[in-house]
């Protein structure tokens, strides 16, 4: 072998080998490594009979909405999951990562190579039926609720009773929309006095008008009082400065009365049901009407709704006591919101120091169509600051309750500072006045609010008043440095 | 993998010519069939154009390019399982009936080639669409207006000569970010100044929306 042909044959194996590695890093498969992550983390709202516009269940399928895929995990759209990577994992997180995302993209510029069928991973085996097993209790609403082919997004509040003759603890609620494409979110609360009843009774149609106006209506006054557990409204309270009791503490230790009105949780479009972790559930009191607070957009086409949902209950009372740390406290209520026309950048924040150790096991927020970016962080008692939940670009439309994938500990003199800010420019395209127009606080759509709420349990349970009572006194302290004269004679004014 | 083989050769072929510096043949790149029938397919519609007929849901032949007793024709390119297409469709009937009695022809549009004409006939009942409705699997008008989305709708003059191109109107600033009504209404504006005999204030706008899928190439090849 002449040197000439002994020099090609060591070039040629080099170019050859270095070709070969370059080509299979760059040349992902559809088989070996899209398809898991488009079973994992599409499929399940994605196939036939969920709430998505088009299954994602074969390369196909995939390869078809190329361009689509290409642009909403670009701008993060799909999956549906508005929370940043902070400090905390959360559970059940729908995110891709930013490699999954380069993965996805590299392959469909490639070409979409489909590879060997024989690394396809099997689908996954998707729940059919109740995927939390049967529930201990089912109810429908009793009649649709027609939602019109096109206008704005409604609002609308659904009363079912259930029928209960003694208290229960809910842990889990799973939510069957009849009309999918319609239904965006629904969010669950109970309701004990039967003015809910009432309330729907007033019009012919199925349940009442929607929005937190009709939440104030079932509380019996503006949010004034409460974490995120159970609303005692001041109507019925005496007009109370003060916090409302957690939901999840058992009523007749926690507080004199036992709370009327609260929430019991929440569905979203590609949320799966989950039970409250540890042993957790929210108290159902004997009589309750499941109240549903139901967002419909409007799909093209008159749609029937009638929901269904099942209910999960813990044969004992919740574990541990939990209540929630609003902040600001009573949906901002007291920040004095007051945004004018074209603002574009308008914040409101609050700071809160917890007063014993507590662990967080989930976190959510809260704003309307000028809400832009939401931020809770806490800073330790050793100066150290981690970020709980970040929103870079909030959306009205996804009111995710996230959840940690294990209790968050946050130790006695955390600083817990919450950060809201609003765009009531025109260059917000979700900004409800066009020209924008002047909004100040309020419960309907076009008013905002603004908090941020964080779920917690005290680290010793008898903690828990202590924890409560610093909570009420910082309340308390905001309501005082509340401009509240200037409020009223604004009201008046505008009024 | 033929196309890594392929190209290892090519590298390999070359490294080689090089070294024993004899000229081979070289290596060209194969042309897809496709790729070529495809643009010989719109070179030929562009003559053509106007002659372009299908035969609508109802069975009637329709001529969506060529509409001689009208003042102008728009096309309303949908995909049935598109959301932001689907909540298009009350302003879609209402524009179609509007302008049909000033003279405009409206056609609707379907850009799935996988779509089957039942279920197209199902989702044209379920959103009720009353002017004619059409399917363009191997996507002919969309290649002769040069849609990308749907929904996305293209007018043109009654011999087919394309005036605008874009959105309907402005109610979604980007996919997911909906107003709570549009602002901007750059169909009825086009109709209204072609109609008052006036230039189109704008001959395109970007639509938002999903894709239409690019023909399968290698499905049309022969």
């Amino acid at each position: 072998m002449s040197v000439r042909n002994q020099l090609w044959t060591v070039i040629s194996v080099i170019v050859f080998e270095a070709t070969c590695s370059q080509r299979l890093l760059a040349e992902a498969t559809f088989t070996r490594d899209i398809a898991p992550l488009i079973f994992q983390k599409c499929t399940s709202c994605h196939r036939p009979g969920e709430a998505a516009p088009f299954a994602l269940q074969t390369y196909a399928d995939v390869k078809k909405r190329a361009d689509l895929i290409e642009s909403v995990i670009s701008e993060r759209l799909m999956p549906p999951w508005k929370a940043d990577r902070g400090d905390a994992a959360f559970r059940y997180e729908r995110r891709l990562e930013d490699e999954q995302v380069t993965l996805i993209t590299d392959w469909i510029k490639n070409g979409m190579p489909e590879g060997n069928p024989a690394d396809l991973p099997p689908l996954p085996e998707f729940p059919v039926g109740w995927s939390l097993g049967e529930p201990d209790l089912i109810v429908k609403m009793k009649e649709p609720f027609i939602v019109p082919a096109d206008g704005p997004d409604i609002y609308r509040n659904f009363v079912i009773p259930l029928e209960l003759d003694s208290e229960r603890w809910v842990t889990a609620i799973d939510f069957r929309p009849s009309a999918r494409s319609v239904v965006h979110h629904s969010l669950f609360f109970f309701e004990a006095s039967g003015l809910a009843r009432k309330i729907d009774a007033e019009d012919e149609q199925p349940g009442f008008k929607g929005g937190m106006g009709a939440m104030a209506r079932l509380r019996g006054g503006p949010p004034v009082l409460t974490p995120d557990g159970s609303e005692t409204g001041p109507g019925r309270q005496g007009r109370r400065l003060q916090p409302g009791v957690g939901l999840g503490l058992l009523g007749n230790q926690a507080a004199n009365e036992s709370p009327k009105f609260g929430p019991l949780g929440g569905w979203a479009l590609g949320a799966q049901p989950h039970p409250l972790p540890d042993g957790l559930a929210f108290r159902l009191p004997a009589g309750s009407d499941l109240i549903l607070a139901t967002h419909f957009h409007p799909s093209g086409k008159v749609e029937e709704e009638a929901s269904t949902v099942g209910l999960y209950f813990t044969k004992e009372p919740t574990r541990r006591r939990f209540t929630a740390i609003q902040l600001p406290g009573a949906f901002g209520a007291f920040k004095g919101i007051d945004i004018p026309a074209g603002k574009k950048e308008y914040v409101i924040e609050d700071s809160f120091e917890l007063p014993v150790d507590v662990e967080a096991f989930g976190v959510g927020a809260h704003a309307h169509y000028l809400g832009k970016s939401m931020k809770l962080t806490a800073t330790l008692p050793d100066g150290q600051t981690q970020t709980i939940l970040s929103i870079p670009d909030w959306d009205f439309a996804w009111q995710e309750q996230y959840r940690f994938a294990n209790y968050l500990k946050l130790p006695k003199g955390t600083r817990l500072h919450s950060r809201i800010e609003y765009d009531n420019s025109a260059d917000n395209p979700r900004n409800p006045s066009h020209p924008p127009a002047r909004v100040r606080f309020g419960e309907e759509s076009t008013n905002e609010m603004g908090s941020i709420t964080l779920q917690v349990v005290a680290a010793e349970e008898s903690q828990m008043p202590k924890l409560m009572e610093g909570y009420q006194i910082h309340f308390r302290q905001s309501v005082m440095k509340t401009p509240l004269l200037k409020m009223l004679q604004d009201r008046i004014r505008s009024d | 993998m033929s196309s890594q083989i392929h190209c290892v050769t090519v590298v390999c072929l070359i490294v080689c010519s090089v070294l024993a510096a004899e000229p081979r043949a070289a290596a060209t790149e194969p042309v897809e069939p496709g790729r070529t029938l495809s643009s010989l397919e719109t070179t030929s519609l562009k003559t053509s154009s106007s002659s372009l007929h299908f035969t609508d849901l109802e069975g009637r032949l329709q001529t969506p390019l060529s509409q001689p007793d009208q003042k102008a024709i728009i096309l309303f390119f949908v995909l049935p399982d598109c959301p932001i297409s689907n909540a298009y469709a009350p302003e879609i009937k209402r524009v179609s009936a509007e302008y049909s009695q000033r003279k405009i022809a409206s056609f609707v549009v379907y850009v799935d080639p996988d779509l089957t004409i039942d279920a197209a006939k199902k989702h044209a009942k379920d959103y009720g669409y009353e002017c004619p409705v059409i399917c363009d699997p191997s996507l002919k008008l969309v290649q002769q207006t040069g849609v990308t989305i749907a929904p996305e709708v293209a007018v043109l003059d009654a011999n087919g000569k394309r005036l605008y191109r874009g959105r309907i109107d402005n109610l979604y600033a980007g996919l997911g970010k909906r107003r709570p009504k549009a602002t901007e209404l750059d169909l009825r504006n086009t109709l209204d100044a072609i109609l008052n005999g006036k230039p189109v204030p704008n001959e395109t706008t970007q639509s938002i929306g999903c894709f239409i899928a690019k023909p399968d190439l290698n499905k049309s090849a022969p």
